[in-house]
Protein backbone atom coordinates (compact mmCIF):
# COMPACT_ATOMS: atom_id res chain seq x y z
CA UNK A 1 0.00 0.00 0.00
CA UNK A 2 1.02 3.57 -1.22
CA UNK A 3 1.60 6.11 1.75
CA UNK A 4 -1.01 8.58 1.50
CA UNK A 5 1.22 11.61 0.05
CA UNK A 6 2.09 9.22 -3.05
CA UNK A 7 -1.66 8.32 -3.98
CA UNK A 8 -2.18 12.07 -3.72
CA UNK A 9 0.35 13.01 -6.01
CA UNK A 10 -0.72 9.69 -8.40
CA UNK A 11 -4.47 11.23 -8.24
CA UNK A 12 -3.01 14.98 -9.38
CA UNK A 13 -1.11 13.08 -12.15
CA UNK A 14 -4.00 10.77 -13.04
CA UNK A 15 -6.05 14.04 -13.41
CA UNK A 16 -3.25 16.12 -14.97
CA UNK A 17 -3.22 13.29 -17.83
CA UNK A 18 -7.40 13.43 -17.70
CA UNK A 19 -7.40 17.26 -18.06
CA UNK A 20 -4.44 16.97 -21.35
CA UNK A 21 -6.07 14.43 -23.13
CA UNK A 22 -9.43 16.31 -22.65
CA UNK A 23 -7.42 19.46 -23.67
CA UNK A 24 -5.89 17.62 -26.92
CA UNK A 25 -9.26 15.69 -28.01
CA UNK A 26 -10.72 19.39 -27.62
CA UNK A 27 -8.37 20.83 -30.36
CA UNK A 28 -7.79 18.02 -32.69
CA UNK A 29 -11.61 18.35 -33.08
CA UNK A 30 -11.41 22.24 -33.62
CA UNK A 31 -8.03 21.45 -36.01
CA UNK A 32 -10.41 19.05 -37.99
CA UNK A 33 -13.15 21.24 -38.27
CA UNK A 34 -11.19 23.30 -40.19
CA UNK A 35 -11.47 26.20 -37.38
CA UNK A 36 -8.15 27.78 -35.28
CA UNK A 37 -5.97 26.38 -32.95
CA UNK A 38 -7.72 26.88 -30.16
CA UNK A 39 -4.43 26.63 -28.34
CA UNK A 40 -2.99 29.96 -27.63
CA UNK A 41 0.92 29.39 -27.64
CA UNK A 42 0.47 27.42 -31.75
CA UNK A 43 -1.78 30.67 -32.53
CA UNK A 44 1.23 32.86 -31.64
CA UNK A 45 3.72 31.05 -32.94
CA UNK A 46 1.75 30.91 -36.14
CA UNK A 47 1.81 27.08 -36.63
CA UNK A 48 0.55 24.19 -34.56
CA UNK A 49 2.61 23.54 -31.42
CA UNK B 1 -13.86 -27.96 -29.71
CA UNK B 2 -15.75 -26.88 -33.20
CA UNK B 3 -17.70 -24.13 -30.95
CA UNK B 4 -13.72 -23.62 -30.53
CA UNK B 5 -12.38 -23.76 -34.34
CA UNK B 6 -15.44 -21.76 -35.46
CA UNK B 7 -14.73 -18.93 -32.36
CA UNK B 8 -10.86 -18.72 -33.60
CA UNK B 9 -11.96 -18.70 -37.78
CA UNK B 10 -14.70 -16.40 -36.57
CA UNK B 11 -11.61 -13.98 -34.73
CA UNK B 12 -9.39 -14.43 -37.85
CA UNK B 13 -11.62 -13.04 -40.51
CA UNK B 14 -13.23 -10.66 -38.46
CA UNK B 15 -9.64 -8.82 -37.71
CA UNK B 16 -8.49 -9.51 -40.82
CA UNK B 17 -11.20 -7.94 -42.48
CA UNK B 18 -10.71 -5.30 -39.57
CA UNK B 19 -6.91 -4.39 -40.01
CA UNK B 20 -7.89 -4.34 -43.84
CA UNK B 21 -10.59 -1.95 -43.28
CA UNK B 22 -8.07 0.26 -41.03
CA UNK B 23 -5.89 0.49 -43.83
CA UNK B 24 -7.56 1.43 -46.45
CA UNK B 25 -9.27 4.02 -44.28
CA UNK B 26 -5.95 5.23 -43.78
CA UNK B 27 -4.90 5.26 -47.70
CA UNK B 28 -8.38 7.09 -48.03
CA UNK B 29 -7.91 10.14 -45.16
CA UNK B 30 -5.99 12.84 -45.81
CA UNK B 31 -3.63 12.99 -42.08
CA UNK B 32 -2.08 15.31 -40.42
CA UNK B 33 0.07 15.04 -37.13
CA UNK B 34 0.44 18.20 -35.10
CA UNK B 35 3.25 18.33 -32.49
CA UNK B 36 5.17 14.92 -33.29
CA UNK B 37 7.95 16.06 -32.46
CA UNK B 38 7.09 15.32 -28.86
CA UNK B 39 7.55 11.80 -29.95
CA UNK B 40 10.23 11.80 -32.14
CA UNK B 41 12.53 12.99 -29.94
CA UNK B 42 12.03 10.57 -27.55
CA UNK B 43 12.34 7.82 -30.43
CA UNK B 44 15.47 9.40 -31.21
CA UNK B 45 16.94 9.14 -28.07
CA UNK B 46 15.51 5.22 -27.22
CA UNK B 47 13.80 6.52 -24.31
CA UNK B 48 10.42 4.24 -23.97
CA UNK B 49 7.45 6.05 -23.35
CA UNK B 50 3.69 5.48 -22.34
CA UNK B 51 1.50 6.16 -25.36
CA UNK B 52 -2.09 7.60 -23.73
CA UNK B 53 -5.20 8.07 -25.49
CA UNK B 54 -8.94 7.96 -24.62
CA UNK B 55 -10.49 4.42 -25.98
CA UNK B 56 -12.66 6.21 -28.04
CA UNK B 57 -9.95 7.02 -30.14
CA UNK B 58 -8.68 3.48 -30.99
CA UNK B 59 -9.56 3.12 -34.42
CA UNK B 60 -7.06 4.80 -35.91
CA UNK B 61 -4.45 5.21 -33.20
CA UNK B 62 -2.11 2.84 -34.41
CA UNK B 63 -1.03 5.65 -37.32
CA UNK B 64 -0.44 7.81 -34.54
CA UNK B 65 2.29 5.69 -33.32
CA UNK B 66 5.88 7.06 -34.93
CA UNK B 67 7.98 4.71 -33.24
CA UNK B 68 7.52 1.70 -35.45
CA UNK B 69 9.65 3.80 -38.09
CA UNK B 70 12.70 3.99 -35.60
CA UNK B 71 12.54 0.37 -35.49
CA UNK B 72 10.86 0.58 -31.91
CA UNK B 73 8.05 -1.82 -30.74
CA UNK B 74 4.89 -0.87 -28.96
CA UNK B 75 2.60 -3.51 -26.31
CA UNK B 76 -0.97 -2.19 -25.46
CA UNK B 77 -3.05 -3.10 -22.89
CA UNK B 78 -6.26 -4.89 -24.16
CA UNK B 79 -8.92 -6.03 -22.04
CA UNK B 80 -9.47 -10.22 -21.59
CA UNK B 81 -13.30 -9.93 -22.76
CA UNK B 82 -14.33 -11.09 -25.69
CA UNK B 83 -14.25 -7.41 -27.52
CA UNK B 84 -10.59 -6.92 -26.52
CA UNK B 85 -9.57 -10.23 -28.33
CA UNK B 86 -10.53 -8.74 -31.54
CA UNK B 87 -8.99 -5.90 -30.96
CA UNK B 88 -5.62 -7.63 -29.58
CA UNK B 89 -5.89 -9.79 -32.91
CA UNK B 90 -6.27 -6.74 -35.16
CA UNK B 91 -3.48 -4.63 -33.72
CA UNK B 92 -1.17 -7.74 -34.07
CA UNK B 93 -1.73 -7.42 -37.55
CA UNK B 94 -0.16 -3.97 -37.29
CA UNK B 95 3.07 -5.29 -35.77
CA UNK B 96 2.55 -4.47 -31.92
CA UNK B 97 2.69 -6.52 -28.86
CA UNK B 98 -0.52 -7.39 -27.32
CA UNK B 99 -0.68 -7.70 -23.74
CA UNK B 100 -4.01 -8.59 -22.10
CA UNK B 101 -5.56 -7.27 -18.52
CA UNK B 102 -8.04 -4.81 -17.71
CA UNK B 103 -9.28 -2.87 -14.78
CA UNK B 104 -12.03 -5.67 -14.22
CA UNK B 105 -9.86 -8.87 -15.25
CA UNK B 106 -6.38 -10.14 -15.46
CA UNK B 107 -5.50 -5.83 -14.67
CA UNK B 108 -2.75 -6.70 -12.20
CA UNK B 109 -0.96 -9.51 -14.29
CA UNK B 110 -1.25 -7.11 -17.45
CA UNK B 111 0.33 -3.91 -15.85
CA UNK B 112 2.85 -6.09 -14.59
CA UNK B 113 3.42 -7.43 -18.40
CA UNK B 114 3.17 -3.28 -19.64
CA UNK B 115 6.15 -2.07 -16.91
CA UNK B 116 8.26 -5.13 -17.92
CA UNK B 117 7.82 -4.03 -21.91
CA UNK B 118 8.93 -0.25 -20.43
CA UNK B 119 11.99 -1.68 -18.81
CA UNK B 120 13.26 -3.22 -21.53
CA UNK B 121 13.00 -0.38 -23.56
CA UNK B 122 9.44 -0.80 -25.63
CA UNK B 123 6.74 1.92 -25.38
CA UNK B 124 3.73 1.31 -24.04
CA UNK B 125 0.27 2.15 -25.00
CA UNK B 126 -2.72 2.82 -22.92
CA UNK B 127 -6.56 3.63 -23.83
CA UNK B 128 -6.63 5.33 -20.33
CA UNK B 129 -10.52 5.26 -19.79
CA UNK B 130 -10.35 1.12 -19.65
CA UNK B 131 -12.97 -0.93 -21.58
CA UNK B 132 -15.99 -0.29 -18.85
CA UNK B 133 -15.68 3.74 -18.32
CA UNK B 134 -16.82 6.12 -17.82
CA UNK B 135 -16.16 7.80 -21.07
CA UNK B 136 -13.08 9.53 -20.44
CA UNK B 137 -12.42 9.78 -16.81
CA UNK B 138 -8.62 7.94 -16.90
CA UNK B 139 -7.55 5.40 -14.61
CA UNK B 140 -4.86 5.22 -12.10
CA UNK B 141 -2.89 2.01 -13.90
CA UNK B 142 -1.58 4.41 -16.61
CA UNK B 143 0.20 6.62 -13.95
CA UNK B 144 1.09 3.60 -11.77
CA UNK B 145 2.63 1.50 -15.64
CA UNK B 146 4.63 5.06 -16.07
CA UNK B 147 5.81 5.59 -12.48
CA UNK B 148 6.96 2.02 -12.48
CA UNK B 149 8.76 1.69 -15.56
CA UNK B 150 10.19 5.52 -15.10
CA UNK B 151 8.80 6.60 -18.17
CA UNK B 152 7.00 9.69 -19.23
CA UNK B 153 3.52 9.78 -20.94
CA UNK B 154 2.59 11.69 -23.93
CA UNK B 155 -0.83 12.10 -24.13
CA UNK B 156 -2.36 11.56 -27.95
CA UNK B 157 -5.97 12.59 -29.72
CA UNK B 158 -7.54 11.67 -32.74
CA UNK B 159 -10.12 13.58 -34.55
CA UNK B 160 -11.75 13.41 -38.02
CA UNK B 161 -13.49 16.13 -40.01
CA UNK B 162 -16.11 13.93 -40.78
CA UNK B 163 -17.43 11.33 -38.21
CA UNK B 164 -20.08 8.50 -37.23
CA UNK B 165 -20.43 8.35 -34.10
CA UNK B 166 -21.60 4.80 -32.60
CA UNK B 167 -23.94 4.32 -29.55
CA UNK B 168 -23.75 2.77 -26.34
CA UNK B 169 -23.80 -1.27 -26.75
CA UNK B 170 -20.28 -1.30 -29.20
CA UNK B 171 -18.08 -3.87 -27.82
CA UNK B 172 -15.77 -1.22 -25.51
CA UNK B 173 -19.01 0.24 -24.38
CA UNK B 174 -18.20 3.62 -24.72
CA UNK B 175 -19.37 5.51 -27.60
CA UNK B 176 -16.81 4.87 -30.23
CA UNK B 177 -15.55 7.25 -33.33
CA UNK B 178 -14.94 6.14 -36.64
CA UNK B 179 -13.71 8.22 -39.67
CA UNK B 180 -16.72 7.90 -42.85
CA UNK B 181 -15.45 8.70 -45.57
CA UNK B 182 -13.36 11.47 -43.66
CA UNK B 183 -11.72 14.21 -45.76
CA UNK B 184 -9.07 15.31 -42.67
CA UNK B 185 -7.74 13.81 -39.72
CA UNK B 186 -5.68 15.58 -37.12
CA UNK B 187 -3.62 13.08 -34.43
CA UNK B 188 -2.41 15.41 -31.58
CA UNK B 189 0.19 15.08 -29.32
CA UNK B 190 1.71 16.39 -26.60
CA UNK B 191 4.52 16.53 -24.38
CA UNK B 192 4.61 19.56 -22.39
CA UNK B 193 4.07 19.49 -19.25
CA UNK B 194 4.77 15.50 -19.18
CA UNK B 195 2.89 13.89 -16.70
CA UNK B 196 5.28 12.10 -15.31
CA UNK B 197 9.09 11.44 -15.17
CA UNK B 198 11.37 9.79 -13.24
CA UNK B 199 10.99 9.53 -9.52
CA UNK B 200 7.81 9.97 -8.03
CA UNK B 201 8.06 12.64 -5.02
Amino acid sequence: MLPAADRGSMELKRRDLEVALERLTARAEALAAGGPDPDPAARSAGRPA
Amino acid sequence: MSTSLAGNLRLTVASSLASGLIRALRRLIRWRSVNEEAVLGLNRSGRPYVHAFFHDQLLMMTYSYLGQTHGRRLAVLSSRHRDGEYVARTLERFGHLMVRGSTGRGGVGGLKEMIGHLRAGRDAAFATDGPRGPRHRVQIGVIEAARLGGAPIVPVAFAASKKKLCGRGTPSRSPCRSDAASSSTVSLSSCSPPPTAGPWS
